[in-house]
């Protein structure tokens, strides 16, 4: 199983503020929802609470698809090659200076790196790493990596994750069971729509991923398509040398136009019988367009469970976003009503 | 006359040039330049990466040598109308030494694509190339050969006039295994692949000799003579050989030299046999099959950095692939995910992982010794970049790369819009926000034709977003699947030592 995606401290950040709320709630003796024993400041505050959380959760929505759209700020930073070398050629000036003993100390080595980058114009693009060095006591290198000044998407995801999950709980807390009203009931049921299907996205990214190499079979979804658009190179450059319609009957066998193993061995047969003295080119081909059919037929089995992976999503991102847009309506109305 | 066509015509007055032909001299006019370098300047660092080939105007130009221990030495000095820096134009391999100006000094400065080209197809001036490297370096370069390292560079000037320069077309094979062995190579320029057969009889890959690695050492050993593996040339490959009868020739009056070299010859010896059957810590761990396969056939031992997906976080949502699009204006991924898959047991980290297909900066680079346009280079640390303005979209690179990882864009649109701030580029709003400016012409200059050649296409490959403040893979992977890491984390460290050969000073 996949831990990583758990390995967060917002998991603890969310955690806390579910609890809290929760023991505010028992505390007080408050119900969840309107009810006769309700709190309308903690309903207001169960409510703001839950609106920062889908704020939160849908940021990382908007920062997958800026990168994937090709709209990242970050990509305004963009420094052109002469000046990342001449950074480089810097830097290892630098580590002559470190292992001359001039530079001793990590912070200094820090600050003379972060100067060179500044001096180059690649701060923003670059930082430097000050680490041991093999080689004795106070052996430093210096290593430039990038800035990522919005931060990895790996992170944002625990964001989504953690605080995606306390905004089922806080939903609860804040609309109760079963809310009074027609619009609250649906908002409600989507936000737990929302909610479970997500929960089912955590449980096959986590458990996933073994799942998935392990039915690979060491041919995965790429290199299936390679092998088949291969084969079928080979299958039509093979199939060139026969007459047009023996050809067309061998490019029907390789379309796998639901050919069984039958009745393709009757089809080459046929051929067979009607070229006997290209006998050895005719099986040849036959052999190689099963393995195509092979291929391809593993290559549809591997999308097909690549796309059952993935079906949560198309109920948990429409719902996602019809829930936002009744966020928003539920937040205006209670502002101005 | 305008200054570029008196540059040239002084060129042409230099007995190097004095017999180019009118296209060569067209070429000459065009690509040369001058350099002025003010005294006390080091324009080329020991072990930097270059391609050019220079020829002193004027001035004077020291090279200097420092080796391991820290000894500095000067290695030649070079006056008006002598050149340096062949070797490097040949093979774009590390300089073996630092240059200094020493006065003011006025340099005619060839790439090495322009070098290539009168070196390969202007007879004259290669013999005259040639000819000086036979006076002047032959002698140190010999040195790099472990079998002839710990020699006074007095003594290996005795063998000048027995070296023989060979070309070997790719393909050819230079020595076979079981013939008898009779002379000492050193790899000018090019790569060679060594090969020996198995107990089965089938032919496995050892290793890789690319410019200033030599072999031979099997032709010093009486009665043991024969050629141990099969080397062939991979590219186009220049060659020195040394017979073994001239070495004993030359030393026939000085026996302790001979004693010395037969020693060394059989140290090395010894180590090439070792490095098909065990390792050199006879207590360390022992490889798998697997990862032998993986740390020789694929290079990635001897690469820089390997891109991996651990296939336990993976969920093949393509959010790497479509990064890496939407990153490059041109459309076209530079990553693929189709790769080499690692076990658990295969490797040190214990997970099941992939090494992806992007570029592995390899030390052997198959792409730079197919290159003839000087398009692709090392950097300063290592990595392997593509000149993207020399290139002319022959293909030959991608041909060259045993990985897969290069591919051709389409050629380059002579009108490019120039850049818009991140705010144009918005949807709906951004035409509001910030006008997008209007497209400016390209000059002929930088529209990509060099070389007299129409240019078919533009070779890419990964560049780990150059320039960027991420790489866009590793950055936007929703799982931290994919990482980019050295092979010494991915393959125990111990096991590194069976990749490279080290030769050890004989006592």
């Amino acid at each position: 199983m996949n831990t990583t995606l758990f390995r967060s401290r917002h998991s603890l950040v969310a955690s806390i503020i579910v609890v809290g709320l929760f023991v505010i709630a028992q505390m007080g003796g408050i119900s969840f929802g309107r009810g006769p024993h309700s709190d309308r400041t903690f309903i207001l505050l169960s409510g703001w609470i839950a609106l920062v959380m889908l704020v939160v959760v849908a940021a990382y929505v908007l920062r997958k698809y800026a990168h994937r759209g090709g709209y990242s700020p970050e990509k305004a930073f963009k420094v052109d090659h002469a000046s990342l070398e001449k950074a480089e050629n810097d830097l290892h000036r630098l580590q002559q200076r470190i292992r001359s003993g001039a530079l001793k100390t990590p912070a200094l080595i820090g600050a003379e790196a972060q100067n060179i980058l500044k001096k180059n114009g690649v701060q923003r693009v670059n930082r430097v790493l000050v680490e041991p060095a093999p080689g004795g006591e106070n052996a430093w290198t210096v290593r430039m990596v990038p800035t990522e000044p919005l931060g990895r998407v790996a992170r944002w995801m625990h964001v989504h994750v953690f605080y995606g999950t306390a905004f089922g709980a806080v939903l609860l807390m804040h609309s109760g069971f079963i809310p009074g009203s027609a619009f609250g009931r649906t908002l409600a049921g989507l936000g737990y729509l929302v909610f479970v299907t997500g929960l089912i996205g955590i449980f096959l990214w986590a458990r996933g991923p073994r799942w998935l190499t392990a039915r690979e079979h060491d041919l995965s979804i790429e290199e299936a398509s390679a092998l088949h658009a291969s084969l079928g190179r080979k299958r039509a450059e093979a199939v060139s040398v026969f007459s047009p319609e023996v050809a067309a009957r061998f490019n029907r066998l390789g379309g796998g136009l639901g050919v069984s193993g039958s009745q393709q061995q009757v089809i080459i047969d046929d051929i067979l019988d009607q070229l006997p003295d290209r006998r050895v080119e005719i099986q040849d081909l036959g052999a190689l367009i099963t393995q195509e059919m092979l291929v391809r037929r593993e290559l549809r089995a591997l999308q097909r469970v690549r796309a059952s992976f993935m079906a949560w999503r198309i109920i948990h991102i429409p719902a996602a976003l019809l829930l936002t847009g009744m966020v928003a309506v539920h937040v205006v109305s209670i502002w101005k009503f | 006359m305008d200054s570029s066509e008196a540059q040239a015509s002084s060129l042409l007055e230099l007995p190097l040039f004095s017999k180019l032909t009118k296209r060569h001299q067209a070429s000459l006019a065009k690509f040369a330049q001058l350099r002025v370098f003010p005294a006390g300047t080091d324009f080329i660092r020991q072990g930097e990466y270059t391609s050019d080939f220079f020829i002193v105007l004027s001035g004077i130009v020291t090279a200097y040598r420092t080796e391991k221990g820290g000894k500095t030495e000067i290695l030649d000095q070079f006056t008006e109308n002598e050149w340096f820096g062949e070797l490097s134009a040949l093979s774009n391999q590390p300089a073996m030494a630092r240059y200094k100006a020493d006065l003011p000094c006025v340099l005619a400065v060839l790439d090495g694509a322009l070098f290539k080209e009168l070196y390969s197809f202007a007879p004259d001036f290669k013999k005259q190339v040639d000819q000086i490297y036979r006076e002047r370096s032959l002698a140190q370069h010999l040195r790099v050969v472990p079998l002839l390292k710990g020699l006074d560079k007095g003594l290996l000037s005795t063998l000048r006039e027995a070296a023989r320069f060979e070309s070997h077309p790719k393909d050819s094979v230079l020595a076979a295994q079981g013939e008898r062995a009779s002379e000492i190579v050193l790899v000018r320029s090019g790569g060679l692949s060594k090969t020996r057969k198995n107990v089965e009889g089938a032919e496995e890959l050892v290793g890789y000799l690319m410019a200033n690695s030599s072999f031979g050492e099997w032709a010093f050993l009486d009665g043991e003579g024969d050629w141990k593996s099969t080397y062939k040339a991979l590219v186009p490959t220049e060659t020195l050989a040394l017979p073994i009868a001239s070495i004993q020739e030359a030393f026939a009056g000085q026996p302790e030299i001979i004693d010395r070299l037969r020693k060394t010859a059989r140290l090395i010896a010894a180590e090439d046999q070792g490095i098909d059957t065990s390792l050199y810590d006879v207590d360390g761990p022992e490889a798998t099959d697997e990862q032998l396969e993986i740390m020789v056939h694929s290079e990635s031992i001897k690469g820089g950095e390997a891109l991996v997906i651990d296939l336990e976080k993976c969920v093949r949502c393509n959010a790497c692939v479509e990064s890496c699009v939407a990153v490059h204006e041109d459309g076209v991924p530079r990553l693929s995910k189709k790769g080499k898959r690692v076990s658990k047991e295969g490797n040190a980290l214990g997970k099941e992982l992939s090494l992806t297909t992007s570029c592995y900066s390899c030390e052997a680079p198959g792409c730079m010794m197919s290159c003839t346009y000087g398009a692709i280079r090392r950097d300063s640390h290592g990595l392997i970049r593509f000149v993207w303005d020399n290139c002319v979209g022959c293909a030959e690179c991608v041909k060259g790369c045993p990985y897969d990882v290069i591919r051709l864009t389409a050629p380059p649109d002579p009108e490019v819009a120039a850049a818009t701030s991140w705010v144009s580029s918005l949807p709906l709003i951004g035409n509001l926000l910030a006008p997008p400016q209007e497209s400016v012409p390209v000059p002929e200059a930088d529209r990509g034709y060099h070389r007299e050649q129409v240019v078919q296409g533009k070779a890419v490959k990964c560049d780990r977003c150059e320039g960027l403040p991420f790489e866009a893979c590793v950055y936007n992977c929703p799982c931290g699947a994919i990482e980019r890491m050295s092979p010494a984390l991915i393959f125990d460290q111990s096991l590194l030592g069976m990749a490279t050969n080290h030769i050890e000073e004989p006592q």
